[in-house]
């Protein structure tokens, strides 16, 4: 079976970075698996969920489902769903919770074309599996941080994407509400949906198929159990 | 008395509406210095025209338009703000100006370029107003044909980008329409005020409606209304017509607030929005 997240040693920058985001980088996440990263601030983690989006320019090999993406970055997009870091609304926002989910759907109309009916009530559908049907009309921006979250989620099951890439999803969240959206997370993941997280919490780990540590740019994948944080890090960043 | 008004007036209405509908993405885009930059880069092309012998108002235009269109790209080079671009084009395009005066012999404060800094009732003539009907034309179009990409882009640009609207370039286009609007409409207001079009109507607007979409709609009008009233203010009372459109502008946004919603229930959706 191929993988269908597959970085071979890849190195990437940031426009005007100093020195090299990624030197050598390295995973394989197949289909319906739940894949973290872990590390260190500033390890590169970021780094590659960005050359999966084809936000960055990079060397060495990057494909979603065989597709390379520096060729084919618009198709491979179609096909993901993402949750940025530290993306959180703020009350002003002036963007209803329901148009935001439905923004997923964008990219698969000309800008000729009308968005048909069954967009709406697609997007509606999908906040409504989350636990947010009566949020839809609200403004993004009034919804909880949770909640927040859980409408990048929808916006990304509307989308249809087939992978979810997930950066710190439960930053700046209660126990409550992260207990909630590792829920929903590990729900998607029944579904059939491949995950790749950022994490730096406790919450999914134990779930996980696979776990690299990412540090200076380069990958180690860990083998299993995938022990507590604390206990990862002092293994990994001596 | 009509012939004389007539024209500023049509030019007014046209530059408040393209003021209005752009200004709703300059304020989402934070982009408070580009008025002042357009104005000066303006300025600084006006007073080249002088230098070189051509017509002031056409260099004047070119060079806005120049900085307009370089705005997007040099931010992405640089990695620097677009609002920090602005503040380091601010000062140079307007020593370039008075570099250019300084070259120019015998230049009265009544010149084209100069007047170009506080506006003119009288100056606006029927090209101006062909010109203007061509921008607003130009504006709308773009907002209507790409009015889902807008809307994502001013929105979230990486989740715009994620969904697979092309961002940089619609950013870049509303930067570059941004541009034209300022210098269409500095013959009429002046470099000084001429950001009164383009921040007050759209923050008048989003007193009143929180959804961009009609943010888009309302903000347009408001720009009409108090153009239109400030070219009547001044023609009635005597005042630069700069100066009469920024305070009914004013006037508009103080109304808005006053009866805004958010103001009166500021932590509640606002109802009948959705």
């Amino acid at each position: 079976m191929d993988p269908v997240l597959e970085l071979s040693e890849v190195w990437a920058a940031y426009p005007g970075g100093r020195g090299a985001a990624l030197r050598g980088a390295s995973l394989r996440l197949f289909l319906g698996e739940l894949g973290l990263l872990v590390g260190p601030n500033g390890a590169g983690k970021t780094t590659i969920l960005e050359v999966f989006l084809g936000f960055l320019p990079y060397r060495g090999g990057a494909r979603v489902c065989g597709l390379e993406v520096r060729k084919n970055a618009k198709e491979v997009r179609k096909r993901l769903g993402y949750m940025p870091q530290a993306l959180f609304f703020p009350p002003d926002t002036p963007c209803r919770t329901l148009d935001l989910v439905m923004m997923g759907r964008f990219g698969f109309y000309r800008p000729w074309q009308r968005l048909p009916q069954t967009e709406g009530e697609r997007a509606f559908s999908a906040l409504a599996s989350l636990g947010l049907a009566e949020k839809a009309d609200w403004p993004v921006g009034q919804l909880s941080g949770g909640q927040q979250r859980k409408a990048l989620l929808a916006r990304a099951l509307v989308k249809g994407a087939e992978i979810l890439l997930l950066d710190e999803p439960f930053a700046s969240l209660d126990p409550e509400a992260r207990a909630d959206l590792a829920h929903a997370i590990l729900r998607l993941r029944l579904q059939g949906l491949t995950v790749l997280a950022v994490i730096h919490e406790e919450e999914i780990l134990s779930q996980a198929d696979r776990v690299w540590f990412v540090r200076d740019g380069k990958t180690a994948e860990l083998s299993r159990p995938f022990g507590p944080l604390s206990e990862i890090f002092n293994l990994c960043g001596r | 008395m009509w012939s004389l008004i007539l024209p500023s007036l049509v030019a007014g209405c046209l530059a408040g509406f393209s003021g209005g509908l752009l200004g709703v993405a300059a304020l989402r885009l934070r982009l408070s210095a580009l008025g002042y930059a357009m104005a000066h880069a303006a300025f600084a092309g006006a007073a080249l025209g002088l230098w070189l012998g051509l017509p002031p108002l056409l260099t004047a235009f070119i060079l806005a338009l120049a900085v307009a269109a370089l705005l997007g790209p040099i931010s992405e080079k640089t990695g620097l703000p677009v609002d920090s671009i602005l503040a380091i084009l601010f000062p140079l395009t307007m020593a370039l100006g008075f570099l250019f005066i300084a070259l120019t012999p015998g230049l009265p404060l009544t010149s084209p370029a100069l007047t170009l800094f506080w506006g003119s009732l009288l100056g606006v003539g029927w090209t101006d107003v062909f010109v203007l009907s061509g921008l607003a034309l130009v504006t709308t179009g773009f907002m209507v044909f790409f009015r889902r990409e807008v809307w994502a882009s001013l929105v979230e640009r990486r989740l715009a980008e994620e969904a697979g609207i092309p961002a940089r370039w619609i950013l870049w286009a509303l930067l570059f329409l941004l541009g034209a609007s300022v210098a269409g409409s500095m013959r009429l207001v002046g470099g000084l005020l001429v950001y009164v079009m383009l921040f007050l109507p759209a923050s008048s607007a989003a007193q009143l409606v929180l959804d961009l979409n009609r943010q888009f709609l309302l903000a347009p009008v408001f720009g009409v209304i108090t153009t239109a009233g400030g070219v009547g203010l001044s023609f009635w009372a005597d005042l630069p017509v700069a100066t009469a459109i920024a305070l009914t502008s004013c006037g508009l946004f103080l109304l808005c607030w006053a009866i805004s919603p958010r103001r009166r229930i500021p932590s509640l959706p606002i109802k009948g929005e959705n």
